[in-house]
């Protein structure tokens, strides 16, 4: 009979407790892998991803509540710069281009942003992707050109099933209670195929749209026609990059030369998003300590099953020893059983914990927008086999090693 | 023996797992800095004292590390000088009413020039000549320059205060080393 014939024998015959290990091996590797994972792309998502944005002009105050306002749709931002200095910052030598936007009204509970019309041609949400209403994009209609016009990002459309031609109210605020434009009604005149970004889950208006709402009032209304008086939200600036597609260090002076304004800060998400892990990270140290204490206990559960299955199994192995099997065949066959149980929890895991990703994901999309896949391949993932065939060897040592010393005499006589 | 071999094998086993599950885990959180081709790197230490030169220069105290910093920096033959703040607060500019500020410099060998700061108001922070917060001097000897000390007076914060420059390592009277004796 085989080594490996043996092994299954064995694992059918303590079917139970073989299941149970092997069970609560899965269920630590799932939670290991769901959280690595999602960690992961958190930081992915607000790090590296960027969304086309090089840098945000915005208004004095935190500079996390400007990025999670300009770029995530999130919070709201903290207040408003003037025209003027928009157009200083735009004459400075590094920026190539700036979109100035306006925040603070929203519809069915997702934002209603005035942007200036080159937002919906010219900006790049991911290098080298522009914003698409083509049909095979998932897009309808076209860009606004109107000041009675709207286009709705794609999820905004899906979750409000907003058809071109419809029309809608602005809300003044972006919380609950706050005034309707009642006497302003704009038309849907466009659908944003899908980027998997934020910007699915917005509204967008012209910034003239914005000014000349009616119950904004004639000094709001005059920001549209007089650039003195006129301000912003902010502005998504795109700076000189390197041949090799970094950012111009120049970026660095730039921000330091704002900053030193009244007026205005400069905020490059890539720098202030980490501050965000800073005050969460508690919670994803958290999830990751329970993780590792499930796979823990997994193993204690899986060294206890290997253990009360050799304590049955002693006539069986002290037959094998007298029938020609070496100490070491012995010591061989209860750590590979250790491992299989291992591979087989670990197999398991790497599914179900990618099924919560999977579950996750489409969770933290609906809500934030943001792009996390189950197919992600994390740090865990690629570490996981190795680490748990070592699991296994680790947690089979005790066993084995009692296995060795079974003594064949003692255990033959006192069973028969 | 063959126990010997045994223990040995379990322990570079359990160490083994042990380092693979906290290695998988640990993942890659730095918070990065946005990617410039070049990494900021000061000519001296980016942090000194705890202070940060944001510029990439080298950090020198006007007098006291608590009252400012002269941040000092050589590009070809232009040395650029910002002030700013004390302590931590080295990311804010501390405007002065100087529309120059003269420096004694000596050289490696011990050769002294005299440089002539003017000031360059930033515009985008609402800056003028009488009320800003950064400098620049050229001339045809500092090109190649690399180590050099300098003296000199500005008026910050009400008076007139000495500042002591020691480029590429920065100056900070707190500071034990050579340089700041």
């Amino acid at each position: 009979m085989s080594l490996w014939r043996i092994i299954l024998k064995s694992l059918r015959q303590h079917w139970l407790s073989t299941g149970m290990a092997i069970a609560s091996i899965g269920l630590g590797v799932a939670l290991l892998v769901s959280v690595v994972s999602l960690r992961e792309q958190a930081h992915r998502n607000f790090t590296q991803v960027g969304l086309g944005v090089d840098a945000v002009l915005g208004p004095k105050g935190s500079p996390l509540q400007i990025v999670l306002n300009a770029v995530y749709h999130l919070e709201e931002m903290p207040g408003k710069i003037p025209w003027t200095y928009y157009q200083k910052v735009l004459k400075d030598p590094l920026v190539v281009e700036g979109i100035p936007f306006c925040t603070g009204h929203s519809y069915a509970g997702f934002r209603v942003n005035a942007i200036d019309d080159r937002f919906l041609t010219d900006f790049e949400y991911e290098q080298g992707k522009h914003f698409s209403f083509r049909p095979e994009d998932g897009g309808r209609g076209r860009p606004f050109a109107a000041r009675d016009e709207a286009v709705a990002g794609w999820e905004v459309a899906k979750e409000l099933g907003i058809q071109l031609g419809n029309s809608f109210n602005p809300v003044c605020g972006v919380r609950a209670g706050d005034p309707v434009h009642i006497h302003d009604n704009i038309r849907f005149v466009g659908i944003l195929g899908r980027t998997g970004t934020p910007h699915d889950r917005a509204i967008y208006i012209l910034l003239t749209t914005f000014y000349t709402l009616e119950g904004h009032g004639a000094d709001v209304a005059r920001m549209a026609v007089d650039d003195e008086h006129r301000e912003i939200s902010g502005a998504y600036l795109k700076v000189r990059h390197l041949p090799g597609g970094a950012m111009n260090p120049g970026i660095m002076d730039l921000k330091y030369n704002i900053n030193q304004s009244s007026q205005a800060q400069l905020v490059v998400p890539s720098e202030v998003l980490p501050s965000l892990f800073s005050i969460i990270g508690w919670v994803d140290k958290t999830l990751l300590a329970i993780a590792l204490l499930v796979t823990l206990l997994a193993a204690l559960f899986l060294l206890v099953a290997l253990l009360s299955a050799l304590r049955e199994r002693r006539r069986d192995l002290a037959l094998m020893r007298s029938l020609g099997a070496t100490r070491r065949t012995v010591l061989g066959l209860v750590l590979s059983e250790s491992v299989v149980m291992a591979v087989l929890g670990g197999a398991g895991g790497l599914v179900l914990g990618h099924g919560i990703v999977a579950v996750g994901a489409h969770f933290i999309r609906v809500e934030t927008g943001l792009r996390f896949s189950e197919t992600y391949l994390s740090s865990a993932d690629v570490l996981l086999f190795p680490a748990i065939v070592l699991l296994g060897l680790a947690v089979g040592t005790i066993p084995a090693i009692q296995a060795y010393r079974t003594g064949v005499l003692k255990n033959l006589t006192q069973v028969s | 023996m063959m126990r010997r071999e045994l223990k040995s094998i379990v322990l570079a086993g359990v160490l083994a797992a042990a380092m693979a599950v906290f290695y998988g885990c640990s993942g890659s959180n730095e918070p990065k800095k946005p990617a410039t081709q070049e990494t900021k790197q000061p000519v001296a230490d980016k942090a000194e004292h705890g202070h940060e030169a944001h510029h990439g220069g080298s950090l020198n105290a006007i007098e006291l590390c608590s009252v400012g910093h002269a941040e000092v920096k050589v590009e070809g033959g232009t040395l650029r000088c910002w002030l700013v703040g004390g302590e931590n607060e080295t990311d804010k500019s501390v405007r002065i009413p100087d529309a120059e500020v003269c420096l004694a410099v000596k050289l490696e060998g011990g050769e002294e020039k005299p440089l002539v700061l003017a000031a360059k108001p930033i515009d985008l922070a609402g800056e003028k000549i009488g009320d800003c917060s950064y400098f620049e001097g050229a001339a045809d000897w500092l090109k190649g320059v690399e180590r050099f000390s300098a003296t000199g007076t500005v008026h910050c914060k009400g008076k007139e205060r000495a500042i002591r420059i020691e480029y590429p390592d920065g100056y900070d009277p707190d500071d034990g080393s050579e340089a700041a004796k």
